[in-house]
């Protein structure tokens, strides 16, 4: 049995109601993806971000977006990101030639005070941060903090809302008043679209006009499970639900077992065990979560919420490792 | 097939049960009379018990107590090498570490404390690869494993083939530490196996870490790009700073403070005075420093020539702190211990830390 608890999947695959339209999809594979699609799927991203269509730029999987936003907005500014944070973030950040600035995050509550780095924003500054944090599921600002940055017109202000769908937290309402604020969102987390990749960029004119010529070609197959995945909300709410109730059971577990794990608003749970490689024992029993020993240390995991059979598994080898 | 050198120090660790806190010098026969048991065997047991791949290994073992009387009857393959007497001492640790290096070991595993990781760093230096099995009452180097079972995925890790990083080797004062107060200083690096962890497949491929000594290249092409005239650095000790006097083509005392001046050095291995009396000398100067340790430490430990009237005079603002990433990251704030509260309240709160070419990271200093 092989446990893929690593890459903040979602547990299990969409409805029906999702699936079938794709699977039709595929019948026109020939074709390029219609641009009234792309317009309805525009249409949809905005009704459930409540964010104007013109505020939206679609791209396939958040990640291109991410990278596209940094490269654009490096030049002549210094970069600040949260240390740990995605990893695709601080690799791309180290890509560019300007000058990176990382917050260190400190357990237990791995936050970012606005103390640590207001006086840093005095200059060109591009702040890319996750929120939910991407390894520790924190959140790292508060509103009233963001506001004070963004009022700084030195800052451009990247968010990720990767998680949004799990923490129920949003800066999307900031927008009408920041044009230095972008908000990035997957479909790839609470939707279960990973393999479908659909990533989203909600922002301001001035943001947008700098991604023209960043149009990608979506695959058709992608603009129908997104479609769909949008007409049927009810599925990831419930989705969300069930992972809430198997985390609570992991979360309450793991403790027993004398690990500590951190308050996550997300689809996964970091876990500091006590054991010193801990991903690489896990592997020898084919359980795969993610190792964040370059960023932590080797005795930190980060656990994503799998099926009440994966979660099983990975508990009682998780117990069989605290024992020996 | 790998040849590996095999040590303990029996009475490492022997003074810890009895309230001795060590038992350098003669110290340890207070312990026996006081009733304490050897600690070292059973240490170097739980190795030998969690070893996987022994079958690849071939082991030069120090007679008798000293690690032939634990090995022998338990399947592995192993000569002895060497002579020890009834009684036990660091030459014979040295000297045995020293034959084992002429006979071209590939690693040495050695178990003891502080002590014996110094004679062991007198012996053979950064010319062979070490593991270091945590025994004894003090261990504040970070060059021990976590315990033996993690020495034992080492020593495997090692069999398989990994690069080697550099740690630190602290000489703790014992009569002061029996005294409550900790006086360490840094005394030298050995080299341990590298445990890389096996790379996962990633969505956006996991990022491959730079080697150390890579990563110490760019902090220097990164503090020498913003050096500027007329200042005078005061270089702290350790690797990380050497690499940045290595880059300028100077020389510099690894374990003490050097001074450097529009690029040469005017000061070597600074004690308070000689530093006073340069900073009379020169109107700008600034710290080079990196933390000490493996608890974070950036003033106290292992540079106690920065002495707070020192550090007072030079001010916050002039002080440079740079560290490996990788040393960083297990560091969840740094620490200082300047011997002078108000000097250490001053030092507190958000600092940057150079961690590579343009790179910083802010981290917390607490006291």
């Amino acid at each position: 049995m092989r446990i893929r608890l690593d890459k903040n999947e979602m547990f299990k695959p969409p409805p029906k109601e999702i699936i079938d339209p794709v699977k039709e999809s595929i019948e026109n594979i020939n074709r390029y993806t219609p641009q009234v699609k792309v317009e309805e799927l525009i249409g949809l991203i905005s009704d459930y971000t409540k964010v104007p269509q013109d505020s939206i730029i679609l791209s396939s999987a958040s990640d291109i977006l991410i990278k596209e936003f940094i490269y654009l907005f490096a030049r002549n500014r210094q970069i600040i990101i949260a240390d740990p944070t995605f990893i695709l973030i601080t690799n791309t950040a180290q890509k560019t030639s300007s000058p990176l600035l990382k917050i260190r995050l400190r357990e237990p509550e791995f936050k970012i005070s606005l103390e640590q780095f207001i006086d840093e924003i005095n200059k060109p500054t591009m702040i890319v941060f996750d929120n939910p944090n991407n390894t520790t599921g924190s959140l790292l600002l508060n509103k009233k903090d963001v506001k004070t940055v963004l009022e700084n017109e030195n800052v451009i202000f990247l968010i990720d809302e990767a998680y949004f769908e799990f923490s129920k937290i949003s800066y999307v309402n900031l927008l009408i008043d920041f044009p230095n604020l972008a908000i990035v969102r997957t479909l790839s987390k609470s939707f279960g679209l990973a393999g479908s990749g659909i990533g989203y960029i909600l922002c301001g004119d001035v943001i947008k006009r700098k991604f023209i010529g960043l149009e990608i070609m979506l695959p058709y197959p992608s603009v129908v499970a997104a479609i769909n995945a949008l007409h049927n909300l009810d599925y990831m709410k419930k989705y969300i639900k069930e992972i809430e109730q198997e985390k609570k059971r992991i979360v309450t577990s793991v403790s027993k077992m004398g690990i500590t794990v951190f308050p996550s608003y997300t689809n996964f749970i970091l876990m500091k065990t006590g054991i010193e490689n801990i991903s690489q024992k896990l592997l020898k029993q084919k359980i795969y979560v993610h190792d964040v020993s370059e960023q932590l240390s080797s005795e930190y995991i980060r656990v994503t919420i799998g099926t009440e059979k994966e979660n099983d598994y990975f508990l009682r080898y998780i117990e069989q490792l605290t024992k020996s | 097939m790998k040849k590996i050198g095999l040590l303990i120090n029996p009475i490492a660790g022997m003074g810890g049960s009895v309230g001795l806190k060590g038992t350098d010098g003669d110290i340890y026969k207070r312990a026996i009379k006081m009733g304490a048991q050897p600690i070292t065997p059973k240490r170097l047991n739980e190795l030998l018990f969690k070893l996987e791949n022994k079958e690849d290994i071939f082991f030069l073992v120090a007679p008798g107590k000293m690690g032939a009387d634990i090995i022998k009857n338990k399947g592995f393959k192993f000569s002895t090498i060497g002579e020890i007497g009834k009684d036990t001492s660091a030459e014979d640790t040295k000297r045995i570490a020293k034959i084992m290096m002429e006979e071209n070991i590939d690693l040495l595993i050695f178990c003891g404390g502080d002590g014996t990781a110094r004679d062991i760093f007198d012996a053979i230096g950064l010319k062979k690869p070490v593991v270091a099995i945590p025994s004894g009452v003090k261990m504040f180097s970070s060059v021990f494993a976590l315990n033996p079972r993690a020495a034992a995925e080492m020593v495997d890790v090692f069999v398989k083939g990994t690069d080697t990083q550099e740690k630190e080797v602290l000489d703790i004062n014992e009569d002061s530490f029996r005294k409550g107060i900790l006086d360490s200083r840094l005394y030298g690096y050995l080299k341990v196996p590298n445990v890389k962890r096996l790379l996962q497949s990633g969505k956006i491929g996991s990022k491959i870490n730079k080697t150390a000594a890579e990563n110490k290249v760019e902090i220097a092409d990164h503090v020498i790009e913003n050096m500027k005239d007329d200042i005078l650095y005061l270089m702290g000790p350790g690797t990380t700073v050497k690499a940045i006097t290595d880059a300028l083509n100077l020389p510099k005392t690894l374990l003490g403070i050097d001074a450097i001046h529009n690029n040469k050095r005017v000061g070597e291995d600074l004690n308070e005075e000689g530093i006073l009396r340069l900073l009379d000398k020169y109107n700008n100067v600034e710290i080079i420093v990196s933390p000490i340790g493996g608890q974070g430490f950036i003033f106290g430990r292992g540079n106690k020539q920065l002495t707070p009237k020192i550090i007072s005079k030079v001010g916050k603002e002039n002080i440079k702190i740079v560290a490996t990433a990788d040393k960083m990251k297990g560091l969840m704030c740094l620490r200082v211990d300047t011997g002078d509260i108000k000097v250490d309240d001053i030092l507190k709160g958000y600092t940057k830390v150079i961690i590579g070419y343009k790179e910083e990271l802010i981290t917390q200093i607490e006291c």
